[in-house]
């Protein structure tokens, strides 16, 4: 009885958090233009208040870090619950994207969820361990109780004070004040003579689930790569044969995958904590340069 | 079949609810087959590995008595058991394995599942009957069960034989017995998932990257995986003895409030009783006794043999040499200085002089658990050499808890914050939360905060194994 009361606490606190995307977008209306989805590289890198300023049109960033497609699919399908389609969607996907050993299902963003069919379909598929408990009381979040805690909280804060916006409004968060974060170097370490990207089954099926339910709403969908630090290439073998494959799936959908290929900043440090990931200075230029690529798509069209 | 995994409860429903209904006379036959069932869940090399060594023990022993060469013979086997599975498996049957065209899964052999444990309990059954103090077992299946008594395979406690094989005949199931059990139970995960689990990534990021870390970062760190360990083992032991009770025996005490002990020999009065008391009897004792003409020196010599043995029974690695040293040179210091403490115990307030102890106790253990726990002696000296440089950095809290949670700093904070408190709250009431946990009567209060907390703050996910496992 505790527990089933404590979780019915839950549900309703974690449904309160601004800050959790999964909640919010399925409570807010964003009705956004333009859409821009993925893991932690479009989110720390894609401002929507900047690309607003050059396309003329509504942005909203509703990638998330550590994600990965099953993740980002799930909260596409909760905003497309609540938001009319947008008319683009910018999804990023590099060949990092399908291989398991980057980004993961955060089983935890999509707790109070369970219950909903896709939800629970995609939960027992990603994470069976986590899913065979779910029906007992309060397991649901006793699981990744150390994620959660925090959440449920921060949502009864949110309820008790009205707070109706999160803390980064547009869903686009700032990147992290490092210079450079070493993982090139590590990673050079463990893989002195490059790595061989993996291709996921299960990653192509919920990146192919994405495009699909992104197609059925009527939305434009565009794949896209930012620049990636030159000097990492080398150490990456099969880059050109993953990305030809994500452009095979691509073409099934018969949408476009845009590779910013001929950036200057790619070729220093200078703009980049990451292989993948811009710094501050590094994602600005970027926004611009994506926003000028969808200024011209619009105006064309 | 870890003892916070789901399959495992439902094992312990079963074993309990069958092993209650059942005659008392046929209750040893079904544990020992539970016993076997569980150690062959684990993996087949070692439900091998305890049928072969209970045979070996148990044929030996109808014949040891009185005879030194069999004697020394056969606890040297068992001796040697240890050492090869402990030590020498890697090299040695990795070696054979390599070269010859037997297919065998050479990982799982060299973790056979208690067999350090198990062993050190055929030594003391052989000691026993060789020295006719007690007279062999005739059952097998008896023998078996003693050995692979499910509660205390993984991690003991190391029972004597005249401590576990008179209970076979006596297991009386009672409502409190089961009662008792479920609560010490309930402890032992509350312990297990609450604390040790949720302390285990901040240790584990601290210790692996040490240099990424401030002084004040790593000695906190160290700190935590001496407490780590404690709720970990001590965890695992209130567990063991709960599901013993609930099977009607009662197992030893591993633990009795160690981080209040006052000076190291207490400590070790307190920590890891079961063994400690294993190794004074079995160590300790004959060496002291036979060099009792060296008077101090014999103690110091008997507790530099004791370490010596310790060492090879954890694993003989360089870092656990250095652990058993500093413990060697503690205990010898209070050895020589036991007078002049006494003496100043006398002048000064007993209240200060004891939490004066404590304390020294407590970092003498934690700067020695630095050894036990890092990979390599040189990460070990990196840490402390660590500990005395960048001490006080500006921002240490934050480079303290980061590794503690993947997320925002705010989620971070929250977790290192809360795993405090809960710790804290613990040790503070760990007395009296002790004294309800072997409480005969049902308490609802307890029960309900028990499950309430496992609940919201236990780690459910991370599957992390017992520490002492790896023994």
């Amino acid at each position: 009885m505790v527990l089933f009361g404590l979780e019915k606490l839950y549900d309703f606190a974690l449904r309160q958090n601004c800050n959790l995307k999964a909640a919010y977008v399925q409570k807010a209306k964003i009705d956004a233009d333009v859409l821009i989805h993925g893991p932690c590289e479009p989110f720390w890198m894609i401002a929507p208040a900047a690309l607003d300023k050059i396309t003329g049109m509504k942005s909203y960033n509703l990638a998330l870090s550590h994600s990965d497609f099953a993740d980002n699919y799930l909260h596409l399908y909760f905003y497309l619950k609540n938001n009319k389609a947008p008319k683009y969607l910018f999804y990023y996907v590099t060949p990092e994207s399908m291989d398991p050993q980057y980004n993961v299902f955060n089983t935890y963003h999509f707790a109070a969820f369970v219950g909903d069919p896709v939800v629970d379909t995609v939960l027992n598929e990603c994470d069976p361990a986590y899913y065979k408990w779910v029906r007992l009381p309060f397991m649901k979040y006793a699981y990744y109780s150390n994620k959660i805690n925090f959440e449920a909280l921060q949502g009864m804060k949110h309820f008790i004070a009205g707070r109706k916006l999160p803390h980064f409004a547009d869903g686009y968060e700032p990147p992290f004040e490092v210079k450079w974060d070493n993982h090139l170097e590590e990673f050079i370490d463990l893989y002195p003579h490059g790595y061989l990207f993996e291709w996921n089954a299960l990653r192509e099926k919920y990146f192919r689930k994405l495009i699909e339910l992104a197609q059925q709403k009527g939305t434009e969908v565009w794949l896209f790569e930012s620049p990636v630090l030159k000097e990492a290439l080398p150490y990456q073998p099969n880059r050109k044969e993953i990305i030809r494959k994500i452009r095979q799936v691509a073409d099934d959908y018969k949408i476009n995958f845009v590779q910013f290929e001929g950036m200057k900043i790619a070729e220093s440090r200078e703009y980049y904590m990451s292989t993948l990931n811009t710094n501050l200075k590094g994602s600005r230029i970027f926004t611009d340069s994506l926003g000028h690529f969808i200024k011209n798509l619009n105006v064309n069209k | 079949m870890n003892f916070n995994s789901s399959v495992f409860f439902l094992f312990l429903f079963i074993v309990v609810l069958v092993n209650w209904l059942l005659p008392q006379r046929s209750r040893f036959w079904f544990l020992a087959g539970a016993s076997l069932f569980f150690i062959g869940w684990h993996n087949i090399e070692s439900f091998f590995a305890v049928i072969l060594f209970s045979l070996f023990n148990y044929f030996i022993a109808k014949r040891v008595s009185g005879k030194r060469a069999l004697y020394i013979s056969s606890v040297s086997i068992n001796a040697a058991a240890i050492l090869l599975f402990n030590f020498f498996s890697e090299s040695i049957f990795g070696f054979i394995f390599s070269v010859s065209s037997v297919s065998f899964h050479v990982e799982k052999f060299i973790i056979a599942l208690g067999l350090s444990f198990y062993s050190l309990q055929n030594i003391s059954y052989l000691t026993e009957v060789y020295y006719k103090r007690m007279r062999p077992e005739k059952n097998i299946f008896r023998f078996t069960l003693y050995n692979s008594f499910f509660p205390k395979i993984i991690s003991g406690p190391v029972m004597f034989p005249k401590e576990f094989l008179p209970q076979i005949d006596n297991t009386v199931v009672t409502k409190e017995k089961l009662v008792s059990g479920f609560q010490r139970l309930l402890l032992g995960l509350l312990k297990k998932m609450v604390i040790a689990d949720r302390l285990a990534p901040a240790v584990s990021s601290i210790f692996d990257h040490s240099n990424e870390y401030s002084g004040l970062t790593t000695l906190v760190a160290s700190y935590l995986f001496t407490i780590q360990l404690y709720f970990d083992f001590s965890g695992y032991t209130d567990m063991a003895l709960g599901i013993g009770r609930m099977l009607g025996y009662e197992l030893k005490e591993n633990f009795n409030l160690p981080f209040r002990s006052a000076s190291v020999s207490d400590y070790w009065r307190r920590w890891h009783i079961s063994l400690i008391s294993w190794f004074t009897t079995y160590v300790f004792y004959p060496v002291a006794y036979r060099l009792r003409s060296l008077k101090k020196m014999a103690a110091v010599i008997g507790l530099s043999l004791t370490f010596f043995v310790s060492v090879i029974w954890h694993g003989i690695g360089i870092t656990f040499f250095a652990w058993a040293i500093c413990h060697a040179i503690y205990l010898s210091i209070e050895v020589f200085t036991k007078r002049y403490r006494q003496d100043l115990s006398e002048k000064i307030n007993d209240k200060l002089f004891k939490c004066v102890g404590v304390f020294i106790v407590f970092n003498a253990v934690c700067f020695s658990n630095i050894f036990f726990r890092s990979d390599s002696i040189g990460r070990a000296f990196e840490l402390i050499k660590n500990e005395f440089s960048d001490f006080i950095p500006g921002d240490w809290l934050r480079d303290f808890i980061a590794p503690l949670a993947v997320g925002g700093h705010q989620l971070d904070k929250f977790n290192f914050f809360s795993t405090i408190i809960l710790l804290l709250v613990f040790l503070l009431f760990e007395r009296k939360i002790n004294r309800i946990s072997e409480s005969v009567s049902f308490n609802v209060k307890y029960v309900v905060a028990c499950i309430l907390l496992i609940m919201t703050f236990g780690i459910f996910d991370s599957g992390t194994r017992f520490i002492y496992m790896q023994f």
